[in-house]
């Protein structure tokens, strides 16, 4: 196939594919922070399926018949809608969405009031039922990044601050999952810690993130 | 047939042109935002198409019917029954920004046609064999 064959190619996909949406898409188009909002709620939902399909739990909305998630980030709202995780009938977890957790170092240190460095945002916490307000590291069992723009090597350094402020690295430990996301993690407290991106440049930086502990996805939607 | 890797930067420059021309030019900052070129200019032309397709999923009402069928597959609610959707609550101190205290992601346009034919166009172009084993892998 030539270049010029390429490039007919594309034209045709867009002007075929945009006619007649193309009204609609000047007045409509969401802003930058919907579409972030709508894939962060698909990776949860990929979550609940995950954790239903492969590890057996059975998921319940509380407080609501619609899915919610926050503007912000923020301590947990027991007010908001969230979802109740049970295990061979046991209440296993509660999964929230843009939620703060306390870092290592401030509990370490216990400092108090806390200030703005010493805790930080998770866009999917699966988190022990009993945490409330910003969890501490040992209630934290999933933190899930989303990423719906390219992914790059600073959104990689974000992510193992959020390890290091979550977990001392150790020898592999048992964490609070069977099989998925991981049975082990070389990390005490051992949460797991999962990045998706809508970018396939994401699965570049696994080796890193394998040896800390975090595992990286690339699921478009 | 292999494109040249000034092929593939013409054919990347040619397919921003025309996403920006179809109204979309938002989608392509946020794309192109973090981009960072590598040696193969083919490969970054498949991540430009495959990010493309996936923010206008992000955008589309196929992507949120996605979205909601993958929750009533997994998720109900408190009376047993499935969910009836997906919503952003706007914090309080948040209101002064988007002047609405709720938003649904149920309001979106479908763009499932665009997103259908530029998948369409990735697949016969993997098939058509232009890009690197290990590109197309």
């Amino acid at each position: 196939m030539k270049k010029s064959a390429v490039k007919s190619k594309v034209t045709r996909a867009l002007r075929k594919g945009i006619k007649g949406a193309k009204a609609d898409i000047e007045g409509l188009v969401p802003k930058a922070f919907t579409a972030g909002k709508l894939y962060e709620a698909y990776v949860l939902a990929l979550i609940c399926q995950k954790l239903r399909n492969v590890e057996g739990c059975g998921l319940t909305l509380i407080g609501s018949t619609k899915v919610a998630l926050k503007s912000s980030p923020g301590p947990i709202n027991t007010s908001y809608p969230h979802i109740k995780v049970e295990r061979n009938g046991q209440h296993f977890a509660n999964i929230w969405t843009d939620v703060e957790f306390t870092s290592l170092s401030a509990v370490h240190s216990g400092k108090s009031p806390l200030t703005l460095g010493d805790y930080h945002e998770i866009d999917i916490a699966v988190v022990a039922p009993s945490a409330s307000s910003r969890p501490h590291p040992n209630e934290v069992f999933l933190a899930v990044e989303c990423k719906n723009t390219g992914y790059q090597k600073s959104l990689l350094r974000e992510t193992l601050g959020v390890r290091r402020e979550l977990s001392m690295l150790q020898d592999p430990h048992p964490t609070a999952f069977t099989t998925w996301p991981s049975a082990v993690v070389p990390a005490v407290p051992p949460s797991c810690i999962a990045v998706y991106s809508s970018d396939p440049a994401v699965l570049s930086y696994a080796g890193p993130g394998s040896f800390f502990g975090i595992s990286f996805y690339h699921e478009p939607l | 047939m292999t494109l040249s890797k000034e092929d593939w930067q013409d054919i990347l420059g040619h397919t921003r042109a025309r996403v920006r021309e179809a109204g979309l030019a938002e989608i392509d900052m946020q794309v192109t935002m973090d981009f960072r070129t590598t040696e193969s200019s083919g490969a970054d032309f498949l991540r430009y198409l495959t990010s493309l397709i996936s923010a206008l999923g992000e955008r589309s009402y196929s992507g949120y019917q996605r979205t909601l069928d993958t929750f009533r597959e997994c998720l109900r609610s408190e009376n047993g029954k499935p969910i009836e959707g997906v919503e952003i609550r706007i914090e309080d101190r948040d209101y002064g920004v988007y002047g609405t205290s709720l938003v649904s992601l149920a309001d979106q346009t479908d763009l499932s046609i665009v997103i259908g034919e530029l998948k369409n166009l990735r697949k016969e172009l993997l098939e058509a064999g232009l890009f690197d084993e290990e590109v197309s892998g």
